[in-house]
């Protein structure tokens, strides 16, 4: 009975804006909840941050998302049709770099050390499972640049985070994370760019509908306030490239 | 046995009933979802045959160092008064309640890289099998602790008096007479603390990580294998749950009270 009364109760006033996003977006989608709430009093954006095909697979089972954000536009392609609710709106862009612990001594033969450089030093090296947003990106840049060499321990993480917590904790040598993580870190890992063959991902925000349409309204309104200039700046901030 | 049924209230079976479907509705599920026909193929894969590889060696490893020293652990629990044993019980078993993951965090905290292990010997126990039976033991070691404890507890102590009465040493006391009194605890909380570590994921993937062959389990590898294959996943489930019914169903039998 309490269930019936508390859970619908906020969204069909349609305060509770319930968003799904990528867990690259962590930071960025906080700054944005915190100025969007203030600015709407009432409004009350819930994010759900995760591993971005975990989310997708809730949705698809289910799951009361009004927006859903996952960190490659790719991920889409999974969800049942019926529950996209209108064009995905296109937000930002972030790319694949490869971090190592801050303070690591690399042999290089330049004064930067090159990615082949940094695998040829590293025992070890974290990075996303293959069927991830952030793992789909590191085996494109495989792919892409032949004969890279391997670290004799390689760990495969759920998640972008994971591997950002491995590198920024030191416990490996190094890893692949999205441009804008190795920006959280800042201080505690150095960046190594991919160059031109690093992959570039896109992130897109839909309306998952139609459960709801009160909150589907509301996850309109919060889509564009971050496809807005005052959305887009946010994301410029925290490292995002521009759609 | 007749008249003790007739005395069980219809609401305690009403409860017993629910708690069975709770129990078994998730399972019956995941056996119905189960991709049967290729389950073989599916199962015989690479990292499929590491993570069984894996997860047997560590399961193992970490109910074998639970139990040897456990027990001692658990007599000490059991059977000496000092100060400060309410804390250490604490400390023994607070593994228990505490999330594995905050457990996980705390072994990097003691045994990373750049804990207190890395910074004595400079080289942490992350992504070695060395640091997954570590945090396996940390999180099945209570379980044994307290089955033990309370077989020690129970036992009055006469025996140990009159073996030492007739001039037996306190080591020879412990080996010939406490624990072969305190058996089937040992074996049930053995078969209790393999389970735990047969079904550990937190502390594993925070601490020593996924490194396919070395840290990767069962439990680490169906978290991955859900990201790319479902049925793959589902497979593994299922080899998991076989594992623990055949290991719970053959022990209970032969070694367990089955009143």
């Amino acid at each position: 009975m309490s269930l019936v009364l508390l859970t619908p109760a906020c969204s069909s006033q349609g305060l509770t804006v319930d968003v799904y996003a990528g867990s690259s977006l962590t930071n960025v989608l906080q700054s944005a909840e915190q100025m969007y709430e203030s600015r709407n009093e009432g409004v009350d954006i819930r994010l759900n941050l995760g591993g971005s095909n975990t989310l997708s697979r809730q949705i698809a089972e289910g799951g009361g998302a009004d927006v859903f954000i996952p960190a490659d536009a790719g991920v889409l392609d999974d969800l049942p049709a019926g529950r996209v609710g209108g064009e995905p709106i296109a937000l930002a862009t972030n790319r694949l770099v490869m971090i190592v612990p801050a303070g690591s001594d690399i042999p290089s033969a330049g004064g930067e050390p090159t990615p082949t450089e940094v695998l040829d030093w590293a025992g070890s090296l974290a990075r996303c499972a293959t069927g991830v947003p952030c793992g789909d990106a590191t085996d494109r840049w495989i792919t892409a640049s032949s004969g890279l060499p391997s670290p004799g321990t390689i760990t495969i993480e759920n998640n972008v985070r994971a591997v950002l917590t491995k590198v920024r904790t030191n416990e490996v040598d190094a890893g692949l994370v999205y441009s804008t993580d190795a920006l959280v870190a800042e201080g505690d890992v150095e960046v190594v760019p991919l160059g031109s063959e690093g992959p570039h991902t896109s992130i897109v925000g839909v309306i998952i509908g139609p459960t709801d349409p009160d909150g589907d309204s509301m996850g309109r309104m919060f889509l564009d306030y971050l496809a807005s200039d005052e959305g887009r700046a946010l994301f410029r901030d925290a490292g995002f490239g521009q759609p | 046995m007749t008249r003790a049924r007739s005395r069980t209230p219809v609401l305690v079976h009403l409860g017993a009933g629910v708690a069975v479907l709770l129990l078994a509705i998730p399972l019956l599920a995941l056996l119905v979802d189960v991709p049967w026909v290729s389950l073989i193929e599916l199962l015989s894969t690479r990292d499929s045959l590491d993570a069984l590889r894996v997860s047997l060696i560590v399961s193992l490893l970490a109910a074998a160092i639970s139990v040897v020293l456990g027990v001692p652990l658990a007599y000490l629990l059991a059977r000496s008064y000092f100060p400060g044993r309410g804390i250490l019980r604490a400390i023994v078993t607070v593994p228990l309640v505490l999330p594995p993951v905050v457990t996980g965090v705390a072994l990097l905290s003691g045994f990373g890289r750049q804990g207190w292990f890395g910074r004595l010997f400079g080289t942490g126990l992350p992504l070695t099998t060395a640091g997954a039976v570590l945090a396996a033991t940390i999180v099945s070691m209570p379980f044994l602790v307290i089955s033990v404890e309370g077989a020690f507890r129970s036992g009055d102590g006469r025996l140990e008096l009159m073996a030492s009465s007739l001039g037996v040493g306190p080591l020879e006391t412990f080996w010939r007479v406490s624990v072969p009194v305190a058996r089937p605890a040992i074996v049930a909380g053995a078969v209790l603390a393999w389970a735990r570590a047969l079904g550990e994921f937190g502390a594993t993937i925070t601490f020593a990580g996924s490194v396919q062959g070395v840290t990767r389990t069962l439990p680490l590898e169906v978290v991955l294998a859900y990201e790319q294959n479902t049925d793959r996943a589902l497979a593994l489930s299922v080899l998991l749950l076989a594992i623990s019914l055949a290991v719970l169903i053959a022990l209970r039998g032969r070694f367990l009270p089955s009143r």
